[in-house]
């Protein structure tokens, strides 16, 4: 990709799912390709569990780190919900979705006090939004059989990498997540990402 | 965070991957920045993390101070010895340094002085979104609005040598956005060490008689002036034949050439960069505003380089029509956004009035996601007893002053139970009156410790020497908890070299008759004690002292975990409606019974009485959570 063919990703999460390890890796990963990139995180306040959301926008010359509303060609989903709340603001017609099944419902909805979302849900939801593909992992899975549920994070992060529109390689991947992750987890992280791309 | 120690070479190397934040730090490092001080507050606080932890590495001095003004003050203290000195800020504390600044931009300062002040257009994290680039123009002094990482890290070595050269504190106004956006960040060199400290007292440093000082402050603005220009900071973008222009202060910048590229109107549109926010750069201004007839201003928060371009065209005589946040082509609160941007840019394209942008519609069928206490968290408990005293005590109608840091999640469920909450500290002053005018009711100030200590002291002097009957209860979790755990004169975490002042200290000094420590967790004791103090007609201190469930030294330090048992639990839900631990969640076989989450469960034992028929017990785990 050149440096000046502009690519925007959103990261869906929750606390504590290690979504901002997730932009972070890509952010380095950018770095390394020599793209240029602009990453915005929204989180709440300290605790756990709140919504986690980054915007990440590789490749322009000048952009505000904010992603234009029903512009973004590719969100990766890492809890459905937090996905469907981005994807109805943020999702392109035709834009892919990359979805964890793995859903963490807030409190209300575990308790009945709220609505709650199942999958065919969501998957109806993102298909009304115009999602031009939807690709689900049960990433909670691939990451148990890869050495632990920590690493669901990475898992998806290989399933990105193996998407033909995103435009940074896996190499650069593997070598942003050697420079990222702690020396102790790299073994794990490294296995997680080669099973969530299929290698 | 941890430091990244890239931001720590002399040299220039390859670009690294940057928090905003952190470019400013190394902006300062660059500089030879000799003392940094500020006070902890999000969107502003990577910058005296990053610069605490490099102090000692590369010798210099950095801290936290207890709030703003001093911070202001001790900078004032470094620069009167010569030394270059920064302060940092999030835009609030700038208010509470006001009286110090107003006074020391009158005075020829010696060491350069810089203050950042990272300001929070939206409120994303504040009680407002106030614009501190107005403090510039009402101190006259320089002020400089950076756009990228880069101008981050160049524009605070500029304000050093502006401010040092001209004698006058700097300003630099960021925002949110800057502060918290991650990107590449090239290095400059570091400079050769500065002087050594001298306080020179052969002369006075002081504003007073303040006249003459006034007409030289005006003078240093407009030689201000010319090293801006001269440091070539704002551009202009044109190719002469433009009847349209955008104006951009600082960040917005990003967001005008993004909307002029994705218009693809960059050869009908001239752009104006302005980072020179005081004085303004009022011949590019002209420059700019001589061929066109219509102008777009994009800006965080206040109509700040609208109103600067009006007075220039007025000035000029030139009829010009100059729309942005002022005239309504975009929002007048809230933070910059893209399609804002576009849409308004577009109007003025087409000379067509701007679509005014609406709320986005949000769907109601997403589930929200309510922000509680995190598991552990030692103000549950607190706020669980009280609630416990008040029921004890038949208080039905207390008044219940909160302030500022985590416990203000009281004001939401389970405990709904604050009242109010202004600015740093305001809950003693609030309650003193609220004492004196409700005399048939109970008033309770609840503030935390860092809080206590930034502005609550003067507040509870006044509580104490007026002997108003409020009871002040003080959530000590030992650190600032909210903005991730940084030290303050009461935490144990201070090294050896440090006196702690405990909070209960300072009741005890203030002559308070009734001071009592508890640990938050003892849920036997602390109802008891809180009802003593509420039945006392005097002040009474309440310490409620738990370290934060965050503070590293928490974490994972527990070897048990909560579990409950299914034969016991009758599903009443206490310990979710009344107590509202994140641990809690409705048990997996949907027979309206709780079961713990071992992941959430910190070990804390604090939900130990909360239940009805005593189904909660604790076992041995052989993981502790992370
Ligand atoms: S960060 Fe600390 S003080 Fe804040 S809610 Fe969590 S445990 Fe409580
Ligand atoms: S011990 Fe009880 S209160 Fe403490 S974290 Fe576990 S479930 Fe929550």
């Amino acid at each position: 990709m050149s440096a000046h063919e502009p690519f925007d990703l959103i990261i869906a999460g929750v606390g504590g799912q290690g979504s901002l390890f997730a932009s972070r890796v890509i952010a380095q990963a950018a770095l390394l390709e020599g793209i240029s990139v602009r990453v915005a995180e929204t989180y709440g306040v300290a605790q756990r569990g709140g919504a986690v959301f980054s915007q990440i926008r590789l490749g322009y010359d000048v952009c505000g780190p904010l992603i234009p509303k029903k512009t973004c060609p590719l969100i990766l989903g890492l809890e459905p919900i937090e996905t469907l709340r981005r994807a109805t603001m943020y999702l392109a017609p035709g834009g892919e979705v990359v979805l964890n099944t793995n859903i963490n419902a807030p409190l209300e909805t575990k308790m009945g006090r709220q609505p709650s979302l199942d999958l065919p849900t969501i998957r109806t939801e993102l298909e009304r939004l115009g999602a031009g593909s939807i690709e689900e992992v049960d990433a909670l899975a691939v990451a148990l059989e890869a050495g632990g549920a920590a690493t669901a994070n990475v898992v998806m992060l290989g399933v990105l990498s193996s998407v033909d529109t995103f435009p940074l390689s896996y190499d650069a991947v593997v070598k942003s997540i050697e420079k990222t992750a702690k020396a102790a987890s790299l073994p794990n992280n490294l296995l997680s990402l080669a099973r969530g791309a299929g290698r | 965070m941890t430091l990244n120690p890239t931001l720590l070479s002399p040299t220039p190397e390859e670009p690294l991957l940057a928090l905003g934040n952190e470019a400013f730090a190394r902006g300062a490092i660059e500089a030879g920045v000799q003392l940094a001080t500020g006070y902890p507050g999000t969107p502003s606080t990577e910058i005296m993390e990053t610069l605490i932890e490099a102090a000692p590495v590369l010798g210099f001095s950095a801290f936290w101070s207890v709030n703003e003004k001093v911070a202001f003050d001790v900078a004032t203290g470094a620069s009167f010895s010569g030394a270059r000195a920064l302060v940092v800020t999030k835009h609030v504390g700038l208010n509470v340094a006001a009286d110090s600044l107003m006074q020391l931009n009158l005075v020829d300062i010696a060491g350069g002085l810089v203050i950042i002040s990272v300001d929070d257009p939206g409120g994303i994290s504040s009680n407002n979104e106030q614009d501190n680039r107005l403090y510039a123009k009402m101190a006259e002094i320089p002020a400089l609005e950076p756009s990228t990482l880069e101008e981050a890290r160049e524009l605070t070595r500029r304000a050093f040598e502006i401010s040092e050269s001209l004698k006058v504190p700097v300003l630099i106004r960021s925002v949110t956005r800057l502060a918290h956006m991650t990107s590449a960040l090239t290095l400059g060199t570091i400079e050769a060490p500065h002087k050594k400290p001298h306080f020179d007292s052969s002369r006075q440093w002081s504003p007073f008689p303040p006249l003459a000082p006034h007409g030289r402050l005006q003078k240093k603005l407009r030689q201000a002036a010319g090293m801006l220009d001269a440091f070539g900071v704002d551009t202009w973008e044109s190719n002469g034949t433009e009847r349209l222009g955008i104006a951009a202060a600082g960040f917005a910048y990003n967001y005008a050439r993004e909307a002029v590229d994705r218009l693809a109107v960059n050869n009908r549109v001239a752009l104006l960069k302005v980072s020179s926010v005081n004085p303004l750069p009022r011949a590019l201004i002209r420059k700019f505003l001589e061929p066109l007839d219509r102008v777009l201003v994009v800006e965080d928060v206040a109509a700040y380089l609208e109103e600067g371009l009006l007075l220039e065209a007025a000035a000029m005589g030139k009829l010009v029509e100059v729309r942005g946040r002022r005239s309504g082509a975009l929002p007048s609160t809230g933070e910059t956004l893209p399609d804002d941007v576009v849409d308004a840019l577009d109007a003025l394209v087409e000379g067509t009035p701007p679509r005014l942008p609406g709320e986005a519609a949000k769907p109601a069928s997403i589930p929200n996601r309510q922000i509680s206490f995190c598991s552990g968290c030692s103000h549950r408990t607190t706020y669980y007893a009280l609630a416990q005293a008040f029921d004890n005590l038949g208080i039905n109608d207390p008044i219940v002053v909160g302030d500022i840091g985590c416990y203000t999640l009281g004001f939401f469920p389970p405990f709904n139970i604050l009242q109010t909450m202004t600015s740093m500290g305001a809950s003693m002053g609030t309650a003193a009156a609220l004492a004196e005018l409700n005399p048939h009711r109970k008033v309770i100030a609840v503030i935390g410790d860092s809080t206590m200590y930034h502005a609550g002291m003067p507040g509870l002097l006044q509580i104490s020497h007026q002997r108003l009957p409020v009871t002040v209860l003080v959530m000590d979790n030992s650190v600032t908890g909210s903005t991730g755990q940084q030290p303050h004169p009461g935490s144990w975490q201070n090294s050896d070299a440090r006196t702690l002042v405990p909070i209960e200290d300072l009741g005890k000094a203030y002559g308070l008759p009734y001071v009592r420590v508890v640990g938050s967790f003892q849920l036997k004791k602390l109802p008891g004690i809180l009802e003593e103090a509420l039945s006392s007609d005097g002040p009474a201190m309440v310490v409620s002292r738990q370290a934060c469930a965050l503070e590293p030294s928490e974490i994972g330090r527990r070897a048990i975990v909560a579990t409950i048992d299914e034969a016991l639990c009758d599903g009443c839900l206490a310990c979710i409606d009344e107590f509202g631990c994140p641990a809690f969640v409705p048990a997996a076989d949907g027979l309206g019974k709780i079961e713990v989450e071992a992941l959430q469960c910190t070990g804390c034992a604090a939900c130990k009485f909360i239940c009805p028929p005593e189904a909660i017990s604790f076992v041995r785990r052989d993981s502790p959570p992370t």
